[in-house]
């Protein structure tokens, strides 16, 4: 069975009262947490897009060299590939 | 005429104090902030006089107490033995409610297997313990099948951001205060009062 709690909602003052903090360490810790530096542990890349967006999205593949060398060579060997290169 | 309450009720949390148990740890004081109570612990009590005592004081004080007995098992250190503190804590709050002058309201027991409790506290039977499966979550679920506030009903996920807060300041915590863990006194302090500071912000 559930109990029901009776009395005021604990806020940080009264919580810091209880406890013996004082007024000084309180505004401290409020300070510390308003300076956004409790956000908890930082997301990746894909943790970000799903938060923002709600699914998953496409992100571009990151170039490798090969594929820089491949983009940028004439295209005339970009149409016979790498191999032909070779042999030529 | 109905008795004016000024004080914000607490909470006794009798809990094992090690390294295994700091995430579930700071989901306990999540989950209690989250409900608007101010968890309280032996932590505070750091001069060894009259120790016995202060418990007692403690736990009469506290409306309510949580006792999790998931952690009463021998330990690895030599000479093996099993940790009676909680159990021992759990019989202090029980023994205490029965007495006319209490202001107790009710104690829970936290397991996180099922029928465990049957075999290790069988005098307990008949008593349903809360099982948190040893989880996060777990404990977040059972804080709100345990607890209720008419018109601020905290939701787990709201539990979940006030954890991701104060484990997030877990780290700053310690620092500040040249500690490598978090069951010491002004380290307990600092958690619940950013508990209680975010549970303003997310609850309330």
């Amino acid at each position: 069975m559930r109990v029901t709690i009776t009395g005021p909602f604990a806020t940080a003052k009264d919580t810091a009262k209880i406890l013996g903090v004082s007024d000084k360490r309180l505004k401290e810790l409020q300070l510390l947490r308003s300076s956004g530096r409790l956000s908890g542990p930082k997301k990746n890349g894909w943790a970000l897009d799903l938060a923002k967006n709600g699914s998953k999205v496409s992100r571009t593949k990151s170039k490798t060299s090969a594929n820089k060398r491949r983009a940028s060579a004439p295209r005339k060997r970009r149409a016979r590939g790498k191999s032909a290169k070779a042999l030529a | 005429m109905a008795r004016v309450q000024k004080r914000s009720p607490e909470v006794f949390l009798n809990i094992p104090y090690d390294e295994k148990f700091e995430r579930l740890f700071l989901a306990f004081i999540s989950g209690i902030s989250a409900f608007g109570l101010v968890p309280r612990a032996t932590l505070e009590i750091t001069t060894s006089v009259r120790r016995l005592d202060r418990i007692l004081n403690l736990i009469r004080q506290c409306e309510y107490s949580i006792h999790d007995l998931s952690r009463v098992q021998m330990d690895r250190g030599f000479p093996p033995t099993p940790r009676f503190n909680m159990p021992f804590e759990l019989g202090l709050s029980v023994a205490l409610e029965g007495t006319a002058k209490s202001s107790r309201r009710g104690w829970f027991v936290c397991e996180s297997r099922r029928y465990r409790l049957g075999k290790s506290l069988s005098d307990l039977n008949g008593t349903d313990p809360f099982i948190h499966d040893g989880t996060i979550e777990g404990v977040f679920r059972e804080l709100g099948n345990m607890f209720r506030r008419p018109g601020i009903d905290p939701s787990v996920q709201q539990m979940r951001t006030i954890y991701r807060e104060l484990s997030g300041g877990l780290n700053v915590t310690l620092r500040k205060a040249g500690s490598r863990t978090p069951y010491t006194a002004r380290v307990f302090r600092d958690l619940c009062v950013l508990a209680s500071d975010a549970a303003e912000e997310v609850v309330l």
